[in-house]
């Protein structure tokens, strides 16, 4: 095995058998990308890639997962503080909750959606009675369903950030006249910022990648609430080479996302 | 220490019952409630073979068995799904129609949307569900949906025939295009027929594999024969004469 | 403007503190004692970190807290300037966004706030640094930076916990220097809080001791070095501290054969007794003079500190002498050597006990 140049020296030999496990590990999450890429029509690419289905699939996955991380963002913080820096009765219930739909199988998140705000669901029922508003088989139905599955991870990340910062400099800012919204603007965030980055890209990867709860919750119509991972699975059906092509274009934008980020993310700023 | 040797083999002998002896059944995801009880009466008849049931879209079990899923059995909910593994030389001898499926409207039992017709799926205020194209039921519906000339307003296509109708019993969509022997399984629902002529019937055909076990053919006969066939119109599939 | 007029009283589970400050504006006074005495928790009540129990702060006729009266000013309202131990600047922000944050806090636009700043980085020397984060300043540099930040935005009492304590030996001389200097003359009350009785004795005009939660001693540096009133006290001077008893100008000394004569005849009774270490003089033989105490002893150790060396002696009287380190060459002193000590009556201090 050869190791690359840039590589640190390491004053002895690594142990042989944390090197050949590693190994191991590393091809495990090779080798399906190969047996991708081996398959892949290479020929027909760009034109499969460029027409209809691909195209409004990427427009809608992009645009409900950007929105479920947003969204993830503005609620998932304030949580994320309240957990962590609040003491209140049933704590641990609501950290369990919040949790919940990072161990729950997707598609089960997805009917508890239904149930919840389908149209006949205990609240989506009196919200369609009231504004005619509906959420499934909508892009806000992708973009919920999304948002359910991706926040828990940016809410995890967050907390346990906020929980590392030991108030030091928060009561030096306290001191210097910060009030305590101030605080968390000046101090607070710019000190969880690689954590909260983290989280951000973990819910964005997230909700790009949700298949269950989507189709189960938002439904499956190209154009309206069909994103790439759905065009997939429904491709698979029909012509597996069009399937090949969504996948390609599902890693091609993951793969660039983190290699554009690199280091600056996932390190320590 | 012999009895104690002799009381584990007799516990291993009768653990299994069957031994190894199975069959490994493909069958598309309208067939789940008609095949569970035909597997069941089978190995009734057979006490010594075991029934493993593999039970999702025909068109998915196709790409599986393409690459290389271990099958015995394929039952498929259309004929294309079948002549594909045909002609990939998958399949052992000719396959043969074992059942008849037709669609038919399904609506949620209060029937809010107030549909009877197939004209009614092309109003646009209605939520109206159909099977992906590739997904037999979705291919069958587009088919029948040409005939009768009408453009249905579709505001999804679900991935297989159960998922659409569940959706359709809970409420969730006000009508969609479901086989009838999906009416007979799944509670909530109200069906309303389509007219004969625009009607298509859908051949289910069944065949054994080329690499399968023993124990296939017996399985396909037992399909085929009276009480097979009594199971399947039970369950609302019609059967060849 | 009154400057500072506190009595915190505050439990912390099984510690609690009483105590009083007096601070008048233009003055440092520092408050003096162990790790445990009590020094973090008098400075969280007074930055508001933490509610008094009973008791007041009143800073220029302002009352920050008054249990009493059902009054607390929250920290942020406090205007006080804190200089932690760690300095705690913002890793995020560099030197100008460090120093001017309290005035960006107050309103200030960042702009206007940064141009502020540059009278402290000229205060503190700091030219060069102003762009950079505190993760490229020596610890020296970020103690003087986060001195600058407390002072810049112009507060009514400047607080300094433990401000030298976390910078290497070497550069603590010049930072105390520097601290000095931008101390004396600036018109608000100083707070200093230290263990390192140098610290106190050379930064504050004022020293109040404070062992478990309660002041033992307050005075002028040098009142507190001549008259310490506590073991711990006596001892962080470095001085020689002993106990005995005064008889006419006499001191029988607990513990010791030998006595020790001081000027000071009418306290009698039981005393404390202090003697400075320089005061102590060596000779390599029996010196002249009546008035003195004189008395052959040995070398017990020998520890050269830099300009100074100190001399632990044996029996008779244990003490520990301080001279330079030309005359411990010259008398040729080391473990064991015998040597004749001798101080003057003067020079041995009392206080009733």
């Amino acid at each position: 095995m050869s190791t690359p140049a840039r590589s640190r020296r390491l004053p002895q030999r690594p142990p042989p058998v944390f090197v050949l496990l590693g190994a191991l590990a590393a091809a495990f999450f090779a080798i399906p990308l190969v047996g991708l890429l081996a398959r892949a029509p290479w020929s027909d690419l760009v034109d499969l890639v460029s027409g209809d289905v691909v195209l409004d699939a990427l427009r809608i996955s992009l645009l409900s997962s950007l929105a479920a991380a947003t969204l993830s963002l503005l609620f998932g913080v304030p949580l994320a503080w309240v957990l962590s820096r609040v003491e209140f009765r049933g704590k641990s219930l609501v950290r369990a909750i919040v949790t919940l739909p990072m161990v729950l199988p997707p598609v089960v998140g997805g009917a508890a959606l239904l149930f919840a705000l389908g149209r006949r669901g205990t609240i989506g029922e009196p919200l369609h009675d009231a504004t005619g508003f509906l959420l499934p088989f909508s892009i806000w139905g992708v973009i919920v369903a999304n948002t359910f599955v991706a926040m828990p991870f940016l809410v995890i990340t967050v907390e346990g950030a906020l929980n590392n910062l030991d108030g030091r400099h928060e009561a030096a800012a306290t001191t210097l006249g910060a009030s305590r919204l101030t605080v968390f603007r000046l101090v607070t965030l710019p000190m969880i910022a690689p954590s909260l980055r983290a989280g951000v890209l973990l819910a964005w990867a997230r909700a790009l990648g949700e298949f269950g709860a989507t189709v189960t919750f938002a439904g499956n119509l190209q154009g309206r609430t069909q994103t790439l991972p759905l065009a997939v699975f429904v491709a698979l059906e029909q012509d597996r080479d069009t399937a090949i092509a969504i996948s390609l274009v599902l890693v091609a934008i993951s793969l660039g996302v983190l290699v554009v980020l690199r280091d600056r993310w996932w390190s320590r700023a | 220490m012999r009895r104690a040797v002799a009381f584990l083999g007799l516990a291993l002998a009768a653990c299994g019952g069957d031994g190894d002896r199975s069959v490994r059944v493909f069958a598309a995801a309208s067939l789940t409630d008609a095949f569970v009880e035909i597997a069941s009466a089978f190995e009734a008849e057979h006490p010594d073979i075991d029934v493993e049931l593999n039970l999702a879209g025909s068109s998915a079990l196709r790409v599986q068995i393409l690459e290389g899923a271990p099958a015995d059995v394929f039952a498929a909910a259309n004929e294309p799904a079948m002549t594909a593994l045909v002609d990939a030389g998958e399949i052992d001898g000719a396959p043969v129609v074992f059942a008849l499926n037709q669609l038919t409207i399904a609506t949620p039992a209060d029937n809010p949307g107030g549909v009877t017709e197939l004209a009614d799926l092309a109003r646009p205020e209605l939520r109206v569900g159909l099977c992906a194209v590739g997904v037999p039921c979705g291919d069958l519906a587009r088919d029948v949906l040409d005939r009768a000339g009408v453009v249905a307003s579709v505001d999804t296509d679900e991935p297989n025939v159960r998922a659409l109708a569940a959706k359709i019993a809970d409420g969730e969509l006000d009508a969609g295009l479901v086989y009838a022997t999906d009416v007979v399984a799944v509670e909530g629902l109200a069906s309303w027929r389509i007219e004969k002529q625009t009607n298509i019937v859908a051949p289910y055909p069944i065949a054994t594999l080329a690499d399968a076990g023993p124990d296939a053919d017996a399985f396909v006969a037992f399909v085929l024969s009276p009480d097979g066939r009594r199971i399947l119109t039970a369950h609302g599939f019609g059967v060849p004469s | 403007m009154t400057g500072l007029d506190a009595h915190l009283v505050a439990s912390r589970g099984c510690f609690d503190l009483d105590i009083a400050l007096r601070i008048e504006p233009g003055r440092t006074a520092a408050l003096l004692g162990p790790n445990g005495a009590g020094k973090s928790t008098a400075v969280d009540c007074l930055a508001g970190l933490v509610a008094l129990d009973g008791g007041r702060i009143v800073l220029d006729d302002r009352v920050l807290d008054d249990p009493d009266k059902g009054r607390f000013v929250p920290a942020e309202q406090r205007r006080l300037g804190v200089v932690f131990q760690d300095h705690r600047l913002f890793e995020h922000l560099d030197v100008l966004d460090n120093i001017s944050f309290g005035r960006r806090v107050a309103g200030d636009r960042r702009r206007v706030a940064r141009a502020g700043a540059a009278r402290w980085i000229e205060a503190f020397q700091l030219q060069g640094l102003e762009h950079r984060r505190p993760g490229g300043l020596s610890g020296g540099q970020a103690q003087r930076v986060s001195i600058a930040r407390a002072l810049a935005f112009d507060p009514d009492l400047v607080v300094l916990d433990e401000p030298l304590s976390a910078l290497d030996v070497e550069a603590r001389p010049r930072l105390r220097r520097e601290l000095i200097a931008q101390l004396r003359g600036h018109p608000v009350p100083r707070l200093v809080i230290t263990h390192d009785p140098g610290e106190a004795f050379l930064l504050a005009d004022e020293i109040h001791v404070i062992e478990d939660g309660r002041i033992t001693q307050r005075g002028a540096a040098d009142d507190i070095r001549r008259h310490p009133a506590t073991p711990y006290v006596a001892a962080l001077a470095g001085t020689n501290f002993l106990t005995g008893v005064n008889d006419r100008g006499e001191l029988l000394l607990d513990g010791l054969a030998r006595t020790l004569r001081t000027a000071d005849a009418h306290t009698a009774g039981p005393v404390l007794i202090t003697v400075a270490p320089r005061a102590i003089s060596l000779h390599r033989d029996e010196p002249d003079g009546s008035a003195r105490n004189a008395w052959p002893t040995t070398v017990a150790a020998v520890e050269p500190m830099g300009e100074t060396t100190r001399i632990e002696l044996g029996e008779p009287l244990p003490l520990t002498v301080e001279i330079t380190p030309a005359a411990t060459e010259d008398l040729g002193l080391a473990p064991g050597s015998p040597i004749w000590a001798a101080v003057k009556a003067t020079e041995v201090n009392i206080t009733p006990a």
